[in-house]
């Protein structure tokens, strides 16, 4: 390419009005020809495009894995809940049984108390009774004293 | 969506994120994390992915903002000032020992540049997207990036020559 050419096309360049293709023609001519010295600043300036053209990232990417547990912790972490359930339950229920009875409760120890006194007086009079049958043995004698 | 089919998508752009990312916050380390942090972030929204028309453009705008953010915390934070008290722009330059003086001069203009302009250079010079790409990737009018570019490739030139003529240090 001639140097008329390119001057111009440098020109087009500074103004941002070249075309990607333009700016390649202008990087390949930089990159190949012996310059004149008024145009070797641009000789660097479009190496150093392609320098950094050459930067790489050298870290791969690696794609964050989701954690997936062993189902034994499921089991592991069920089995513990279910073993303290049953402990707190259990915690509870010895704890509060003494002191605090239902409504149900007491009034079924009420009716134990009241039936236990109905059935003390049954035989507190039974046992009247079973005096009063003293007489009986009498009478017994003297029935054995008539049929010996 | 698989891994497989996730990686398929985003590792033929995933050097255009660096490189656009290692432009933004110059430190290699930076671009490196900023990469993995905006691949995690599409990796969760990759239900979405399919959506966008072109996944490309759009990861290139994350990253893009992603750096700003990155920038912005970063001269908050004071971290900026140990960053320049304490790298020479030559460390910066390790993996390209074998370029010329000329061209890290270049590598040392980029840097001096706005983030805007050294965003339009590096996606346009650099990565040689189109127009429409572009200003979509920066959400821009393409008239306006074709304006901020020929600023940018001027500021460069500008710089560039000024260099030359103090001689190649």
């Amino acid at each position: 390419m001639e140097l008329a050419k390119i001057e111009s096309l440098l020109e087009q360049y500074f103004e941002g009005n070249t075309t990607l293709e333009q700016e390649a023609q202008l990087q390949q001519y930089f990159a190949t020809a012996d310059l004149p010295d008024h145009l070797a600043p641009y000789k660097d300036l479009f190496a150093g495009f392609g320098y950094m053209r050459q930067q790489k990232s050298e870290t791969e990417f690696v794609v964050p894995q989701v954690k997936r547990r062993n189902p034994i912790w499921g089991y592991a972490a069920a089995a513990l809940i279910g073993v303290l359930l049953s402990v707190g339950v259990f915690m509870n229920n010895s704890a509060d049984d003494a002191p605090t009875l239902t409504a149900e409760q007491q009034e079924a120890i009420e009716a134990f108390e009241e039936a236990k006194k109905a059935l003390q007086m049954l035989s507190g009079n039974l046992n009247d009774g079973i005096e009063g049958m003293a007489y009986l043995n009498e009478f017994d004698k003297a029935a054995e004293q008539i049929f010996k | 969506m698989k891994q497989q089919e996730f990686l398929n998508i985003v590792l033929p752009f995933r050097d255009k994120m660096y490189r656009l990312a290692r432009r933004i916050l110059v430190s290699t380390d930076e671009a490196e994390d900023a990469v993995q942090e905006v691949l995690l972030k599409l990796w969760k929204g990759k239900e979405r992915m399919s959506n966008y028309k072109n996944p490309e453009a759009f990861a290139m705008t994350m990253t893009k903002n992603y750096c700003l953010d990155r920038l912005k915390s970063k001269q908050a934070g004071h971290l900026k000032i140990v960053h320049s008290n304490y790298q020479s722009p030559h460390a910066r330059l390790q993996d390209q020992v074998e370029a010329n003086d000329g061209v890290r001069m270049v590598f040392e203009i980029m840097e001096t540049l706005p983030e805007q302009q050294k965003m339009i250079i590096q996606l346009r010079d650099v990565e040689q997207y189109e127009f429409d790409e572009i200003a979509e990737i920066l959400d821009m009018k393409p008239t306006a990036i074709r304006v901020a570019l020929s600023r940018a490739r001027k500021a460069v030139r500008e710089a560039l020559i000024k260099k030359y003529n103090y001689g190649v240090s």
